[in-house]
């Protein structure tokens, strides 16, 4: 068990030390796979879509999830 | 540094463009009556203006000048600043933060943590936010001193008596409303005159591959070209982004800064107030590349000029030495007028927030309670003008002390950002979180944050620690005081809570 947290260790520094690499851009990206989970995930009471659901072009939710996806784009290309 | 002599044409069009956005500030503030329609313009703003106007509250004149020295400095890793320590914090703060200061109904952040935690609290981060202002007022004066100075010859002083001259006229008789739509206005224009030094910047220098091969062959700039730096790096590890801007100062600032929050409260409804944040995302994907390019074309076209960056090196000089070389007669006055819009919007925004924040929090709180509405807006009015005029004092110090405008900006933020952070976060998440805890996590986190930034003179940290570590540990730290005092102090009743926190909605009888 040690070795294998001291290999994690390591390898977290190694990738860490060389440019970002997998690591940092996997946490970045990481971050907004999150947001957009919890985004489609909220409940639509709480955004107040109880009534009808808007037409997707008028719907705030899905141009965050839109924002969100395209800063993905960004951080796998230049992160 | 060279000036350069404006023709009849670009000198129409910055006149224009200042006479014109005056007029309009003092024409919208015509139908003002009370403290209502000067703070919260009425709670009548649509979406897309408070989207634009969130936008150039953030980004102005600092960004444009600061931005393009750090960009020559340390490259595309400043474009971070607008994506994770934008986009994600304001995509949160639309679907979870937002709805409870809306619901709570309130004028001010510091008012929210009045009411959730006690008066001390609200006042301590109310003193500490209009300091801030003060400070980010003078960064915004230091940055058109510069510009001004750097192309037309114009004085210091002249140039930061001009700028609060029409900057006092738009606020002290627009309000919120004038405010919003005049930065509307300096959002497109902002948005062309960054577009055209950025275009032709880059056609001048052969282009996006070109300029990355230019790059990649000087020995100095070999990060220039990532958004995330190496762990070691001395300014901007990727840790250090993600942890300290990511998690905690652009939460911090689009969360619980007066300045924006203000902007989503005078929306019609809160799905606008929603959308506003989603249009300023949006607006945000686009704006650091118009911003930080500039500093990398700088690189290429002015690097054997200005050399490498060292200790004394003044990054404020980029962007005037690039105006001048790559701008002709004519487009030279929309980039003016795009500073300008960019100088106006920053200071508007900061002066309106800096007097809401001191009437609501301090002069109704202390000096006068029974105050009416009326009394407010006079109040508010006059207090615009003390705040420039405390802007304007404050200019040469930073000009002299700091060396950019954004570094000066992000050290400021940096003292008490993550404190804020963690207070709002445990108030609005927890009912557990008491008032004495509120007390002793401002006190610890505020404590830790100035230790920190002073850690080469205290600690004898050869070159500080950087910003960004600091806004995170100093988070880290006020959420630890939160937590352990808590466990052995009471906290409000169920009643007071509610609305307050999360899990808690307003009953019937407490809803604003």
């Amino acid at each position: 068990m040690s070795s294998l947290s001291e290999s994690v260790g390591v390898l977290w520094l190694l990738a860490a030390a060389s440019g970002a690499g997998w690591v940092g851009k996997a946490a970045f990206i990481g971050v907004f796979v999150a947001l957009i989970v919890l985004l489609a995930s909220l409940p639509a009471r709480m955004l107040g879509e109880t009534e009808c659901r808007p037409a997707l072009w008028r719907n705030v939710r899905a141009w965050a999830i839109l924002v969100a996806a395209a800063q993905i784009l960004i951080y796998t290309l230049w992160g | 540094m060279s000036t350069i002599r404006l023709s009849a044409v670009d000198i129409a069009l910055v006149v224009g463009y200042l006479v014109g956005i005056t007029i309009l500030g003092v024409w919208l503030g015509r139908g003002i009556r009370g403290g209502r329609d000067f703070f919260l313009a009425g709670k009548s703003l649509p979406w897309w203006a408070a989207g634009m106007s969130l936008v150039v509250s953030d980004i102005g004149a600092k960004d444009m000048i600061g931005l393009a020295g750090d960009g020559y400095r340390y490259g595309i890793v400043m474009m971070n600043f607008d994506f994770i320590g934008c986009i994600f914090p304001v995509l949160i703060a639309a679907f979870l933060f937002m709805p409870y200061f809306w619901l709570a109904g309130v004028y001010t952040v510091p008012e929210y943590l009045g009411r959730r935690y006690n008066l001390g609290v609200r006042t301590f981060f109310a003193i500490i936010w209009v300091l801030f202002m003060m400070g980010t007022l003078g960064t915004v004066f230091v940055s058109a001193a510069a510009m001004f100075e750097g192309l037309l010859g114009w004085s210091f002083w002249f140039s930061v008596m001009l700028t609060a001259v029409v900057v006092g006229l738009c606020t002290a008789l627009g309000g919120l409303r004038a405010v919003v739509f005049t930065e509307s206005i300096s959002c497109v224009v902002l948005t062309a005159g960054a577009a055209l030094i950025c275009g032709l910047g880059l056609a001048k220098v052969g282009g996006w591959a070109h300029l990355q091969e230019t790059i990649g062959q000087m020995a100095w700039t070999q990060h220039h070209l990532t958004l995330l730096p190496p762990a070691d790096h001395p300014v901007y590890p990727w840790p250090a982004v993600l942890l300290g801007l990511g998690f905690v100062l652009g939460p911090a600032y689009w969360i619980s800064n007066q300045a924006i929050v203000q902007r989503t409260l005078g929306t019609r409804t809160q799905n606008e107030a929603r959308a506003s944040y989603v249009f300023c995302a949006a607006i945000k994907l686009v704006f650091p590349i118009l911003l930080v390019v500039p500093g990398l074309v700088g690189v290429a076209l002015l690097g054997p000029e200005l050399g490498q960056p060292g200790k004394d090196w003044d990054g404020n000089r980029v962007l005037p030495m690039l105006v001048v070389r790559l701008l002709p007669p004519g487009v030279l006055g929309v980039v003016m007028g795009a500073f300008f819009a960019g100088v106006i919007s920053n200071l508007d925004s900061y002066v309106s927030s800096a007097s809401t924040m001191v009437v609501t929090d301090l002069y109704r709180t202390f000096i006068r309670r029974q105050a009416t509405d009326r009394e407010c807006l006079l109040v508010g009015r006059w207090l615009v003008v003390a705040f420039l005029v405390g802007g304007v004092a404050i200019s040469y110090p930073i000009k002299t002390g700091f060396g950019s405008v954004f570094e000066a900006f992000q050290t400021f933020l940096s003292f008490f950002q993550g404190p804020l952070l963690a207070l709002l976060l445990l108030g609005m998440l927890t009912r557990r979180a008491t008032p004495w805890g509120g007390v002793a996590g401002m006190i610890v986190g505020v404590s830790t944050s100035a230790v920190l930034n002073s850690a080469e003179l205290l600690l004898g940290v050869p070159g500080g620690i950087p910003f960004l570590w600091t806004a995170w540990w100093s988070f880290v730290a006020a959420l630890a005081g939160v937590v352990v005092v808590s466990a052995f102090t009471s906290g409000h009743d169920e009643a007071r809570l509610r609305g307050l926190v999360c899990w808690l909605p307003a009953g019937e009888g407490n809803k604003p």
